[in-house]
């Protein structure tokens, strides 16, 4: 597959895990953002290719996994009390809110269809003209664009029925709150390719320069990543704090014009409470009061009251990289795939999904 | 979930530049992907997609800047890589004997065939992918 397999020639991976070596002469710790990342890191093995001194710890990155249980709650009162068809990826369904989550809300009769895009949830809309469609909006500024076409393609079609529940979340705010935490052990990012892909490169340049911290936007396949890391050490190592960019095939300093002019378009800047990090000022995205008539929050006249619950799940930590996912005792027994505890360890972006598929037969409470 | 995958653009649909869409080839599984965001996509372009809309071109030249970098710094050194590397793509059936291929991972066969997001068209493909992907 062209622009995949090239970057995971084993003999450069190789190569770029020796010259990380030759670089590193003290101990590091590096978060890379994106669960895409983590996947790849885990499921390739490339921390077990690194130097002992370098500590890769995971980051904030998955959408599923930081929208709020209360978000879950609401679309599980849309489908079964308000009787909306309500359209979401896959990802959401096994999430648990504070109660149920959305699959077992479909297995009592609610109507919950997993959909690939959200404009998919648009011509759902308008196949049912007769009921109120509403699509599951989660996703970091990546994901951003498609769901604010949906809106827009919904005006321009005057499909009525057709409404979205947005939790999204930006990417800048929340490494700011991972670096200014006074726990924080971060000492260089990997940024998240794609969410750069749209928004370019130069909101980083302020954080790196305000906390010291090279930021370097790394792709996702094994040479991107490791190229990234090869990049960090190195800055690491001089001292110095700057932004760099190692996936520039995808990624333009002004990011994707177009697609931040459609986000704009729909969008403001609100703030957002993360699953496990509590509230971070400005650090997501709302639907415009233009387009309120899109928003199924106020279509609903639905209600925020925050009940997260406590339970043993320690995703807040991972998150900020303060923990790693064994280091939680209910890891692989009390919290599973099959019955999780939190959301790392449902979405094919979780951190404790990805030691739970890849390195199950790791002790338990030693970090790997 | 921010997953984009690589595809390369086989059709063109429509030429309004907030409807344009195309059919997109992802190794093979063609998906009808948004042009919305790419209105400078052309025939033949790859493009970068994630839920059904392509969020990036991507150019062949900057594909090559990682080879180049990696080049300049001189870990190239005894690996026989072609000039124009990242342009090439490998015979299908001929993957090299070292790497890690695309069409040989259940994960990415399954990314390629819900075409570049986490979540499959159904839970059922999740679950096997889920099954194919658990150690």
């Amino acid at each position: 597959m062209k622009y995949v397999d090239e970057y995971r020639d084993a003999a450069l991976v190789r190569k770029l895990a020796d010259a990380i070596a030759r670089v590193t002469t003290r101990p590091w710790t590096i978060m890379e953002i994106c669960g895409g990342q983590t996947h790849a890191i885990v499921k390739f093995g490339l921390d077990d290719l690194l130097p002992k001194n370098i500590t890769l710890v995971h980051g904030p990155g998955c959408p599923v996994c930081v929208t709020s249980a209360d978000f879950i709650d609401q679309a599980i009162e849309l489908v079964l009390d308000r009787g909306v068809i309500l359209c979401s990826f896959g990802d959401m369904l096994r999430v648990p809110g504070n109660g149920i989550d959305l699959l077992t809300a479909k297995a009592r009769g609610g109507d919950v269809r997993i959909v690939y895009s959200p404009l998919d949830a648009v011509t759902i809309a308008k196949e049912n003209p007769a009921r109120q469609v509403v699509f599951f909006a989660v996703g970091f500024e990546t994901t951003a664009p498609a769901n604010a076409m949906s809106v827009l393609a919904a005006a321009a079609q005057n499909v009525a029925n057709f409404s979205i529940l947005t939790s999204h979340v930006l990417v800048p705010p929340a490494m700011r709150a991972i670096l200014g935490s006074p726990d924080n052990r971060v000492q260089g990012f990997l940024a998240a390719g794609h969410v750069c892909t749209i928004m370019g490169t130069t909101e980083y340049g302020p954080i790196a320069a305000e906390y010291k911290a090279p930021i370097i936007i790394t792709g996702f396949e094994p040479v991107d990543i490791l190229e990234g890391i090869l990049m960090c050490v190195k800055q690491l190592e001089s001292d110095r704090h700057e932004v760099e960019n190692a996936y520039s095939r995808a990624v333009r300093t002004e990011g994707n014009v177009h697609a931040r002019k459609i986000v704009e378009q729909v969008f403001e800047v609100s703030d957002r409470d993360w699953r496990g990090i509590g509230v971070i000022p400005r650090s997501g995205l709302s639907v415009r009061p233009a387009y309120a008539a899109f928003d199924a929050s106020k279509r609903f006249k639905l209600t925020a009251a925050h009940k997260d619950c406590a339970t043993e799940c320690i995703s807040g930590q991972i998150m900020r990289g303060v923990k790693k996912p064994h280091d939680c005792p209910a890891f692989g027994t009390r919290c599973t795939p099959e019955r999780p505890l939190g959301a790392p360890m449902v979405s094919s972006e979780g951190a404790c999904a990805a030691y739970y598929r890849y390195r199950s037969r790791a002790v338990v409470g030693q970090s790997a | 979930m921010c997953l984009a995958v690589p595809g390369k653009v086989v059709e063109i649909i429509g030429d309004d530049p907030l409807l344009r869409s195309a059919k997109v080839s992802f190794a093979g599984v063609i998906k009808l992907v948004s042009l919305t965001c790419t209105p400078e996509a052309k025939l033949g372009d790859y493009v970068l997609v994630h839920v059904g809309v392509a969020i990036s071109t991507i150019d062949p030249q900057d594909a090559e800047e990682t080879f180049r970098y990696l080049r300049e710094m001189g870990e190239l050194d005894g690996i026989d890589l072609p000039a124009d590397a990242p342009a090439t793509p490998r015979p299908a059936g001929h993957p090299s004997p070292e790497g890690i291929h695309a069409n040989e991972d259940p994960f990415l066969r399954g990314v390629a065939q819900s075409a570049g997001v986490c979540s499959s068209d159904n839970l059922q493909a999740n679950a096997t992918a889920a099954k194919e992907r658990s150690p």
